[in-house]
C-alpha cells in the first residue's frame, strides 16, 4: 500500500471530549498519519492527551512516546475495535473540564467511545504502558506521578468492568509503543 | 528546608518568563539563552532540575542534554525537555540523549507544576 493510497480515516478516529464530529479530528488524524507498518496497517500517531478509537474494520496500528505519561490500550478480543489513549495527569482539579489529558477521564472516555464503535464490554481487554520516573531514590510503589497515572488507570479499568491482562509500567526510563486495535499485540522500545 | 533549584534553557523570553511564572512562587528559577550557558550554568552550579528547549542558537537542547549526562555532577539530574517538536522522531531522541520526561509546549501549568514536583521527590 503506498502513501497516495492512504485511507481516509473515520473522524471518529480522532476525537476529544468536546469537539464535534466532523471537522477538526479528520484534518489531525491526517496530520498524525505516519505511513504504514510491515503489515500494510496505517500507523497513527497520538500526542499527550489525545486518545483515538477505531471500529474492527478500520484497523490502526497506534504509536505514542511515553515518558511519566501512562497509555491505556484497548481492544475487543472479537476484533470489533479497539482504540489508545495517552493522559499526562492522573486527574482534574475541580473546575477543570473533562479531557483526555486527565486519567480520571481519559480511561472511561476511551472505553465508551471504543463500545459506541462496536466493541462488547464482555470482551474488552487491556494493557497499560508507562508511568515512568527517574528517580531510583523513590521507593517501588512510591508517590510519584507515574506511579499515580497507572493507578488511575488500573482503578478507571476496574470500575468500567475491563480486564487487565498485562502491563509493562514504571521504571526509569521512557518508552516507545506500538498497539494494534484489532489483536491487541503490543510493541514496546525502551528508550 | 532550602528551595530547590531549577535552571530553566530557552531562548524565549516569554517561555522563560511563563516558566518562572508558574514555579517561581515555589522553586529558585536560574536562566540561561543558549545551550552552552545552561550547560556552563548547570556545571557551576548544579540545580536539582533542568527545563531545556530543543531547538536553540548554537548547540541544541539535545547536544546540551548530552553534555551533561557526561558529567558526574549532572548525570542523573531530572531534565525535561520543553518543546513544541511533537513529532516522535525528537520525542525518541529526547529520551535517547539523555532527557527524563517532556512537555510539549503551549505550555499547560498543572502539567510542567506537577512534573516538576514529582522528579523532585514532593
Amino acid at each position: 500500500m503506498s502513501l497516495e493510497a492512504l485511507p481516509e480515516l473515520d473522524p471518529s478516529d480522532l476525537q476529544e471530549e468536546g469537539e464535534k464530529d466532523g471537522d477538526e479530528p479528520l484534518a489531525r488524524a491526517r496530520h498524525h498519519f505516519r505511513g504504514f507498518d510491515r503489515n500494510g496497517v496505517p500507523v497513527v500517531y497520538l500526542l499527550p492527551g489525545e486518545l483515538v478509537a477505531v471500529g474492527g474494520d478500520s484497523q490502526r496500528t497506534l504509536t505514542t512516546i511515553l515518558g511519566s505519561c501512562v497509555s491505556v490500550c484497548l481492544w475487543d478480543r472479537r476484533g470489533r475495535g479497539g482504540g489508545m489513549n495517552h493522559y499526562l495527569l492522573p486527574r482534574r482539579g475541580p473546575d477543570t473540564p473533562r479531557s483526555g489529558r486527565y486519567g480520571d477521564a481519559a480511561v472511561s472516555l476511551l472505553v465508551s467511545k471504543v463500545l459506541a464503535l462496536g466493541a462488547d464490554r464482555r470482551d474488552l481487554r487491556a494493557k497499560i504502558f508507562g508511568g515512568a520516573h527517574v528517580l531510583a531514590s523513590v521507593p517501588v510503589g512510591g508517590r510519584t506521578l507515574g506511579n499515580e497515572n497507572v493507578q488511575v488507570a488500573v482503578a478507571a479499568l476496574r470500575d468500567e468492568g475491563v480486564q487487565v491482562v498485562s502491563e509493562d509500567v514504571g521504571g526509569t526510563r521512557g518508552r516507545k509503543l506500538a498497539f494494534n486495535t484489532v489483536d491487541g499485540t503490543a510493541l514496546v522500545w525502551r528508550l | 528546608m532550602p528551595r530547590k533549584k531549577i535552571l530553566a534553557v530557552d531562548d524565549s523570553q516569554t517561555i522563560l518568563l511563563q516558566e518562572r511564572a508558574i514555579l517561581g512562587p515555589a522553586f529558585d528559577i536560574v536562566t540561561a539563552k543558549t545551550g552552552e550557558d545552561g550547560v556552563g550554568a548547570a556545571l557551576a552550579e548544579p540545580p536539582d532540575l533542568v527545563l531545556m528547549d530543543l531547538e536553540m542558537p548554537g548547540i541544541s537542547g539535545l547536544e546540551a542534554t548530552r553534555r551533561l549526562r557526561a558529567q558526574a555532577s549532572t548525570r542523573t539530574t531530572p531534565i525535561i525537555l520543553v518543546t513544541s517538536h511533537s513529532e516522535p522522531e525528537s520525542l525518541e531522541g529526547a529520551f535517547v540523549h539523555g532527557c527524563t520526561d517532556y512537555v510539549i509546549k503551549p505550555i499547560n501549568e498543572d502539567e510542567l507544576l506537577l512534573k516538576v514536583r514529582s522528579y523532585l521527590g514532593e
